[in-house]
């Protein structure tokens, strides 16, 4: 454990952050309406996303049992929730509770295993 | 009647307005909590991040950036892209934070997801009223943050059941905000290049497969704004 790493990188997460918010405001009205500024603010946060989920999930082994079906079933869940209710803390919960009741109790590497 | 002091009717207004997110902050900052806690600090920094960071998502992918001693320059560019989603927020609020410029760092900072739809959703007619009440639901929603943040935390500290598979939050929370882009761009590209960059960056076999990933995706979409003007003329 480290404290004062932590409290430096809150500051830099502070910093990042505070940039992105700021950028609207730093910008000439003119420059405003910028075809190439709007563009990349509307097509990079959706790719940026994605990349989040891959990045999130790359370590999963695919290889070996349970292959990566607790993944799978669990982000399928979310998506489905969130398709039908629209609702981010219902889909997150109800998407990671099952997949912690998933690696928590082995289900589906006992059921491979049969 | 202008007043002086900060207290006013846009304070009750802006209490009201906040009550949506009071809800989901508290249960959603307690998430963080419990997942921060799996870092083994002392809950009082899960509170300080959300007083100092005050971004969710930014401090959910957090975890995963201290857990690896993810250096500064790392974190802050992954923070950057990540928060990028914010970048055309304050065009709508820019002629609301006018009247009290001293107020108006703190009400960037706070410019939450949350915070952003509250604020574009009422206003308030007198111009000075209504940047208090701008401040306040800021104020609220970052109160809210924090506390949800330090309950999670204390109570993973107390509780200790089974966190095994908490860390899905963040795969699962970026699958919500996928969906939410995909329904307002509603083109297939930018996923496609993102899964395109995603396989590229993975063959380099670094350690930086963020960093080179979303790399490739910003430079294809400059380059294919570019070429849109190009073919224009």
């Amino acid at each position: 454990m480290n404290n004062l790493y932590v409290i430096k990188m809150f500051f830099v997460m502070a910093a990042a952050t505070y940039l992105t918010r700021l950028f609207p405001f730093l910008i000439p009205k003119k420059y405003r309406n910028n075809r190439h500024l709007q563009f990349i603010g509307t097509y990079f946060p959706p790719a940026v996303m994605l990349l989040l989920v891959i990045y999130c999930l790359k370590d999963t082994r695919v290889t070996a049992a349970p292959y990566g079906i607790p993944e799978l079933a669990s982000i399928g869940m979310v998506v489905l929730v969130h398709l039908r209710r629209r609702n981010a803390l219902l889909s997150i919960g109800l998407g990671t509770a099952c997949y912690m009741i998933l690696v928590q109790t082995q289900v589906v590497e006992r059921l491979l295993a049969r | 009647m202008k007043h002086s002091s900060l207290i006013g009717p846009g304070i009750k207004r802006a209490f009201i307005a906040s009550i949506p997110i009071l809800i989901s902050y508290l249960m959603f900052g307690f998430a963080f909590g419990l997942f921060f806690n799996t870092l083994g600090y002392h809950w009082i920094y899960a509170a300080l991040s959300g007083i100092i960071v005050f971004a969710g998502a930014a401090q959910f992918f957090s975890v995963g950036l201290l857990s690896a001693h993810a250096g500064p320059a790392q974190i802050f560019f992954a923070i950057l892209s990540l928060n990028l989603r914010h970048m055309f927020y304050g065009f709508s609020l820019f002629h609301r934070f006018s009247e009290h410029p001293w107020l108006r760092p703190y009400l960037i900072f706070g410019l939450t997801d949350e915070t952003y739809s509250v604020l574009t959703s009422s206003k308030l007619h007198d111009k000075s009223e209504d940047e208090r009440f701008c401040f306040f639901v800021t104020l609220f929603n970052h109160l809210y943050w924090v506390c949800g943040c330090a309950l999670g935390a204390i109570a993973g500290q107390q509780l200790h059941f089974n966190m095994k598979g908490l860390e899905f939050v963040m795969p699962a929370l970026f699958t919500v905000l996928v969906i939410e882009q995909a329904l307002v761009v509603r083109e297939l590209f930018p996923f496609a290049i993102a899964c395109a960059a995603a396989v590229l960056a993975m063959m380099t076999r670094s350690s930086q497969m963020l960093m080179i990933s979303m790399s490739v995706v910003f430079f294809f979409l400059v380059a294919k704004s570019a070429s849109r003007d190009i073919k224009h003329e």
